[in-house]
């Protein structure tokens, strides 16, 4: 995705924007910081705690249909070890590619237990899907790496891509099941009422004082028009960095107000949109800058 | 500046060619030379697995959202979709003694193996006979009741006002109870 806007027929421009060259320093970058946010998910439950569910009470997710129950203790604090050290290679860039998909797949089938309950848990959603075009990213990438291959282009511009179209599909089924009411009715203000009882709940007193106020419609309007305009706004360089702040913002104002825990969506769109190729840029101006000073003074 | 250490020319991608006959092949340089080889010498191919690993995705995420399919990861995305109003439903569950005597299972002790479990409360009445007794005797169970004193469990879908301030508690609207276990 580059800075400009293809026109909606050219598919081929769109096909060059998407699939063109891409630079391995910004592919290892993302690499490494979304495996770092995988530690930090991983780090972040005590996974253990799910061992011991009763096989009655488990409603395994498709990809851990397998299973009869949640696997004992043990395995999942292996399961997360394993994944804590692919983690830490994966940044030490010790065979990155591999490391990855180890790190990723010890989340997902932790998650996969978690949301095993009866409802679908999203936490990790958008974090692991995000990851999968990174599983195909070259593994000799590095950062400050100068080259510009078509290897390394795609998997972070798809990992945008698909970031943009949950993001979409997230404010579309609002569309589709509740229309404006959405924005236009109390709705907010109950989720807020209703979400400071929550234990979780951050700030119970501010959720219950914005909820009566006529806040409320314009900040879910706001989020609403954020969620669908996610591919026109990830598309252009410069509203990208509007679409992090907004979801970064809302994110924290979910998270704060009625407790629930998001932050790997906020972190993946960071991580994903984070300019990694003009901090190279500037870096190394810097570093030419640096080494010539004293010859420049010599003189 | 650089002291006096000549290199053989690099290639076009950086790639030092005529290193490996002065000295062997350093892993650094083994992996650089196959990262160059691998991704420079074909980019059709990379184009084509992107393409491949694109139209997979997009194509999953879109089939998903499409027929509100949960595969997870993959999502139908209804992420606080439906409007709330002043109403809230909660479910939960009450064990009958054999005096006739009626209490509510406190879902929210239950060990933290047991987080979640009462997702499962409104989909039970769906179950088999045995799978609605096996489920009930996990969680009465687990609440520490003595299994020969229950004579019955009662699934229980309640609606109650949702308080518009901290120190007001949530007020009953309705109860119906959606499903009876009769315990052997």
């Amino acid at each position: 995705m580059s800075g400009s806007v293809a026109s909606p027929v050219d598919l081929r421009q769109l096909d060059q924007a998407v699939f063109g060259p891409g630079s391995a320093h910004r592919v290892a970058c993302v690499r490494t910081a979304l495996v770092v946010v995988i530690g930090l998910r991983l780090i972040s439950h005590q996974w253990w705690s799910l061992s011991g569910r009763p096989a009655e009470l488990f409603r395994p997710v498709p990809i851990v249909s397998w299973l009869a129950t949640v696997p004992s203790a043990w395995l999942l604090v292996a399961v997360e070890v394993v994944g804590l050290t692919a983690v830490v290679l994966c940044v030490m860039k010790r065979w990155p590619r591999i490391t990855f998909v180890l790190a990723w797949a010890s989340l997902l089938f932790l998650a996969a237990l978690h949301s095993s309950s009866g409802k679908i848990m999203h936490n990790e959603v958008l974090l692991l899907l995000a990851c999968v075009p990174l599983m195909f990213a070259p593994g000799g990438a590095r950062v400050w790496d100068r080259r510009e291959t078509v290897a390394s282009g795609w998997p972070p511009r798809l990992a945008l891509i698909v970031v943009a179209l949950v993001y979409f599909m997230t404010g579309l089924e609002k569309l589709m099941n509740s229309g404006r009411d959405w924005v236009a009715s109390d709705n907010l203000s109950w989720v807020l009422y209703a979400g400071a009882q929550s234990d979780a709940s951050v700030l119970p007193a501010l959720a219950i004082a914005i909820a009566g106020t006529w806040l409320p419609p314009v900040i879910a309007g706001l989020s609403l028009t954020l969620e669908l305009a996610a591919p026109v706004l990830l598309w252009g360089r410069r509203t990208r960095y509007l679409f992090a702040a907004g979801i970064v913002g809302m994110h924290v104002g979910i998270g704060l107000l009625i407790g629930l825990d998001y932050s790997a969506w906020a972190l993946t769109v960071i991580v994903l949109v984070f300019p990694w190729d003009q901090l190279r840029q500037a870096t190394s101006e810097e570093r030419t800058t640096t080494r010539f000073l004293p010859i420049r003074l010599a003189r | 500046m650089g002291g006096g250490c000549h290199r053989p020319s690099t290639g076009r991608l950086g790639g030092r060619a005529g290193v490996s006959m002065d000295r062997p092949e350093s892993k650094s340089d083994a992996r650089r030379h196959r990262f160059v080889r691998n991704l420079n010498a074909a980019p059709d191919d990379n184009r084509r697995l992107g393409r491949i690993v694109a139209t997979v995705l997009v194509g999953l995420l879109v089939f998903c959202f499409a027929t509100e399919s949960e595969w997870w990861p993959f999502s139908g995305f209804s992420l606080f979709s439906q409007v709330r109003g002043p109403e809230q439903t909660s479910w939960n569950l009450y064990v009958v003694d054999s005096q006739g005597a009626r209490e509510a299972v406190a879902l929210d002790s239950l060990p933290e193996s047991h987080w979640g479990s009462h997702h499962v409360l409104p989909t039970l009445p769906d179950a088999s006979g045995e799978e609605q007794r096996a489920a009930a005797r996990a969680w009465v169970q687990a609440a520490g009741y003595d299994l020969d004193e229950v004579e019955q469990v009662q699934v229980v879908r309640t609606v109650s006002l949702v308080p518009t301030d901290l120190d007001a508690s949530a007020r009953e609207v309705s109860q119906t109870v959606t499903l009876t276990i009769d315990f052997p």
